[in-house]
């Protein structure tokens, strides 16, 4: 897929600006996030520590308050039971004050004036509602069993009243709990402060544990049991009532509804309800699976189920979901004075702590969803808080993503905007529009290019015209040259050239001139001084000259000098001029006549006395001086002997190390191949330069071979050129094919033939025979014997014979055919000619083609 | 090359003067193909100037046959020289291409 450049540089300069904002980001909320996680981990495990602290705190307190309170309880009891006692010491009776029973309560107007319902007095129904007693502050009362007669204890109870104050004093130092304080006698006088009613007439406390027990103690004790009145399980102390002889009188004892002591209220006000506690003893006796833990007292000890003083208090268990967890929690309990446990109670995950002293052991059972009440909030607050941040960040980066992204866009846009624009151009310019201007500025270095641009249409529509105008001089050029070899009877002649450039300054030209004795040859080699254009049109005007003149019967040193006023009077003042060799040869004359006009001598090889010479004389090159004298050189050759005339880029062609190539060379060569024909000759020496100048030519190079030989010129004998591959093939070979036809006299239809033949084979080799994308030669060479013509095509492509080559399929209808048009061309081929000889040579596909001139067309058979 | 577009009766006589060298050939593909393309049915090809053809040519001619087969079209050749009436003999594609001396001759038949 193709990304136009402004969606590349918009990805690279959002990649660049929101690489970085999304990296830093992504690392800093991993980081924040895992050390939010961490802390609000551990900031939950600490608050739950202390949590669970605050709760084994709070067991320890309550067992404080509640040994305090027990002390506070004690002291009072003591201090009644001493009061008591002093009483009955003093034996002073009370006879004044009036005694309220119990069962004045029943009736108001018996009862004690300020007997009224107080909160927390109240009693269980049997169908467990809650019924308000009445209490008196101001009175004690008595209660007396069905046992006991009044009279019998009147005087007791006379002594008791003296207590009175003792009692309402007592108030002061207790708590806001409802509770009773009793002196119970042996006689059987019960008194109660505060004073109330309801008691059931069995009731006799000398029938009671607790007053039996401490007959026989002498210290305070501490009783679980169900009040008669209430029906609440409380907490009763007593304490033994003696007389300074130790006589036991009776027993006072105060009772505590064992909720009150629990302290719960203030639990619940603190975590929010939920929260059980118990007061237990460790009972090592019981069974510790499920009987580990006595409880002593509980919150709801009066709301579960229906008790009754006479049964007692129903030993109670607590027990837990878990017995490892209970495990844990008695095994903690045996070794610490205080602490938690987490265990699971009533199908709940909950936390209990305790605190223990000798006796017994506080026990409070949280949830542990209460528990943790305070630090999942504390957490959650502040995960809270990361979120909100992490959403402000979000909401911060997104913003940003949009703003940096219109930025890149728009900057993208401005940064591709001139490029387009460029692209625009260049393509305009590319499609031919020379007129494409680009009006749009930058205000920076861009700008240069954009100058460069628009300079570039002008001088690319001036190039374009340059390099047009040098395809025609080139095609002039090319036209100016002589198009075939000479036919002179007596000189086998081939003449050659090779540019540097497009156009080039040397030139070789065979001419027919008028002398004395009829017509002559003229071969001319020149050099203009600088090759390229200019010195194309230099030598363009000597070579019009030069045909102008032709006609002209004259010397040749009076064609040169004639020649030289008009290139002396154009060139005037230009500093340009030419250097030319002109020689003039008569059909089987071997004498020679010379001018040379400041060029290199003419090299002269006879090849029987292997004897190398010059052709020189005296003379100054052309366009110099306008009335200079040229003369004329005779010599005379004998058979075999070749001539050599060549411009100087034959030895000044230089290797790649800068050596040149030297006439020693080119003398050698011109040895090596004496035995050659004149073009052999020729090819040889042109082709060891091409080879020695690897580098590239340097220099023009035009090479004339001339070969005295005996016998009659064979015009076309051996016809032969090369092309290559890059060529256009038709417009290369169709002219010298043309001029072979009409030097050798043959019919239209033969040079069509010919044309046709060669054509097809071509074109074959071009097409098909490469398998790389560098100039190759091909030589083609022509010839006639008699009537018979041969073609040699010589390629260096990939092996092919043409002979095995399969024939195009043309029995079946064009329609049917697999290959409908392939092949055809070496079919007409084969038609055209009458014999095909196929050889591979050094890597070359050496093909020889014969045609019998005088036949018609005859198929060769493969 | 020179190249002569008419059109006479519904036939689009396509004059073809010079060489059908290798740039020539292109050229009239590129002229044929147009042709074919704006749906010209008749084809004539007028070679009475026509000095040089090659297999390229006659590709080029086969070409039209084909495409101009499969839409009921044809094609047809008139005022070949007679070295060039040699290569349709040669190439057995004077069986396909009916040639006609003269350009009226090739009307009358069309």
């Amino acid at each position: 897929m193709k990304l136009s450049i402004r969606i590349k540089i918009f990805v690279v300069l959002l990649a660049f600006s929101l690489g970085p904002l999304f990296l830093s980001r992504g690392l800093m909320g991993k980081a924040s996030g895992e050390a939010v996680r961490d802390m609000s981990g551990e900031l939950h495990k600490e608050l739950l520590f202390i949590v669970a602290s605050e709760l084994e705190y709070n067991a320890s307190s309550l067992l404080t308050l509640l040994e305090r309170g027990g002390e506070t309880m004690k002291l009072a009891v003591r201090a009644l039971a001493v009061d008591t006692s002093r009483v009955f010491e003093s034996k002073k009776t009370d006879v004044e004050s009036k005694i309220y029973y119990s069962i004045d309560f029943a009736d108001p107007d018996e009862a004690p004036p300020d007997a009224m319902t107080h909160t927390g007095y109240s009693r269980q129904t049997m169908s467990g509602r809650e019924r308000p007693i009445k209490v008196s502050f101001g009175f004690p009362s008595v209660h007396l069993s069905h046992r006991v007669r009044e009279k019998d204890v009147l005087k007791d109870l006379q002594l008791l009243q003296q207590l009175t104050p003792t009692l309402r004093g007592l108030i002061q130092d207790m708590t806001d709990a409802p509770f009773w304080i009793n002196i119970g006698l042996e006689s059987g006088a019960f008194l109660t402060y505060p004073g109330h009613g309801g008691f059931p007439s069995m009731y006799d406390h000398r029938d009671q544990d607790w007053y039996q027990e401490s007959k026989e103690s002498n210290t305070w004790k501490f009783y679980l049991t169900v009040d008669p009145v209430t029906r609440a399980t409380v907490s009763t102390i007593a304490f033994p009532i003696r007389s300074n002889d130790g006589t036991f009188l009776g027993c006072a004892s105060l009772d505590l509804p064992a909720f009150a002591i629990m302290g719960e209220e203030e639990l619940k006000e603190r975590w929010e309800g939920e929260i059980r506690s118990f007061m237990v003893s460790r009972d090592s006796a019981g069974d510790t699976q499920d009987k580990g833990l006595l409880i002593l007292a509980q919150k709801d000890s009066r709301k579960s189920g229906h008790r009754h003083w006479m049964s007692g208090v129903e030993q109670e268990w607590l027990t837990f979901d878990d017995p490892i967890g209970t495990e844990v929690l008695l095994h903690a309990m045996d070794m610490q004075k205080s602490g938690a446990v987490p265990l699971s109670y009533k199908g709940e995950d909950s936390l209990c702590a305790f605190a223990s002293n000798n006796f017994y052991s506080f026990i409070i059972i949280a949830p542990k969803r209460v528990v943790s009440r305070l630090p999942n909030a504390v957490a959650g607050s502040l995960e809270y808080l990361f979120d909100e941040m992490r959403d402000i960040s979000f909401m911060i980066s997104g913003i940003m993503l949009i703003f940096t992204g219109l930025i890149a866009w728009f900057g993208s846009r401005a940064i591709t905007r001139p490029l387009l624009a460029m692209t625009d151009v260049a393509r305009r310019l590319a499609g031919g529009d020379f007129s494409a201007r680009m009006t749009q500025r930058t205000g920076d270095e861009r700008d240069d290019l954009v100058d460069s641009f628009n300079d570039m249409g002008p001088k690319l529509k001036e190039l374009m015209q340059l390099n047009k105008d040098m395809e025609l001089a080139q095609e002039v050029q090319r036209l100016l040259l002589p198009h075939s070899e000479p036919c002179q009877d007596g000189f086998d002649i081939s003449g050659g050239i090779s540019y540097c450039d497009q156009t080039g300054g040397d030139y070789y030209d065979f001419l027919n001139v008028k002398c004395q004795d009829g017509n002559a040859l003229g071969v001319v080699v020149g050099d203009v001084s600088g090759h390229g254009l200019p010195s194309a049109m230099v030598m363009a005007a000597a070579r019009g000259q030069f045909h102008t003149l032709s006609k002209i019967m004259m010397g040749p040193h009076e064609r040169m000098q004639s020649i030289n006023e008009v290139l002396s009077r154009d060139l005037d003042g230009t500093g340009r001029f030419l250097t030319m060799f002109y020689m003039r040869l008569k059909e089987n004359d071997p004498s020679v006549k010379w001018v040379r006009a400041g060029h290199d001598p003419a090299i002269r090889y006879n090849p029987d006395t292997d004897t190398f010479g010059e052709l020189s004389g005296e003379g100054i090159p052309l366009g110099v001086l306008e009335e200079y004298v040229y003369e004329s050189n005779e010599a005379t050759l004998e058979d075999g002997e070749i001539l050599v005339l060549s411009t100087d880029g034959v030895w000044e062609a230089r290797n790649s190390e800068g050596t040149m190539f030297g006439k020693k060379r080119m003398l050698a060569i011109i040895r090596e191949n004496a035995h050659k024909n004149a073009e052999g000759i020729r090819l040889a020496l042109m082709d060891a330069v091409d080879i020695y100048q690897a580098n590239g030519q340097e220099d023009d190079i035009a090479v004339v071979v001339i070969k005295k030989i005996s016998g009659k010129c064979m015009p076309g004998d051996i016809f032969s050129f090369r092309m290559t591959n890059k060529e256009n093939c038709f417009r290369c070979f169709q002219p010298k094919v043309e001029a072979f036809g009409e030097a050798n006299g043959l019919p239209g239809k033969i040079i069509f033939h010919l044309t046709l033949v060669l054509d097809e084979l071509i074109t074959n080799i071009i097409d098909y025979g490469y398998a790389d994308f560098d100039e190759h030669p091909i030589d083609i060479s022509l010839s006639m014997d008699g009537d018979i013509l041969t073609i040699r095509v010589e390629d260096d492509s990939e092996p092919f014979n043409i002979l095995e080559a399969p024939e195009p399929e043309l029995d079946v209808p064009l329609e049917e055919r697999d290959r409908p048009i392939g092949g055809m061309g070496i079919h007409l081929i084969k038609n055209m000619v009458h014999g095909i000889e196929y050889e591979r040579e050094d890597g070359k596909n050496v093909l020889t083609l014969s045609k019998d001139t005088s036949k018609s067309c005859t198929p060769v058979k493969g | 090359m020179a190249m002569n577009q008419e059109n006479e009766n519904g036939v689009t006589i396509l004059a073809v003067d010079g060489n059908l060298d290798a740039e020539g050939t292109q050229e009239m593909e590129e002229k044929v193909l147009a042709l074919l393309e704006s749906g010209e049915t008749k084809l004539l090809f007028d070679f009475s100037g026509l000095d040089y053809i090659n297999s390229s040519g006659l590709r080029v001619l086969v070409l039209a046959y084909q495409r101009l087969k499969k839409a009921s079209g044809t094609v047809a050749i008139c005022g070949v020289k007679d070295y060039i009436q040699e290569v349709f003999e040669v190439s057995g594609y004077d069986k396909i291409f009916p040639l006609y001396g003269a350009r009226a001759d090739a009307l009358t038949n069309m």
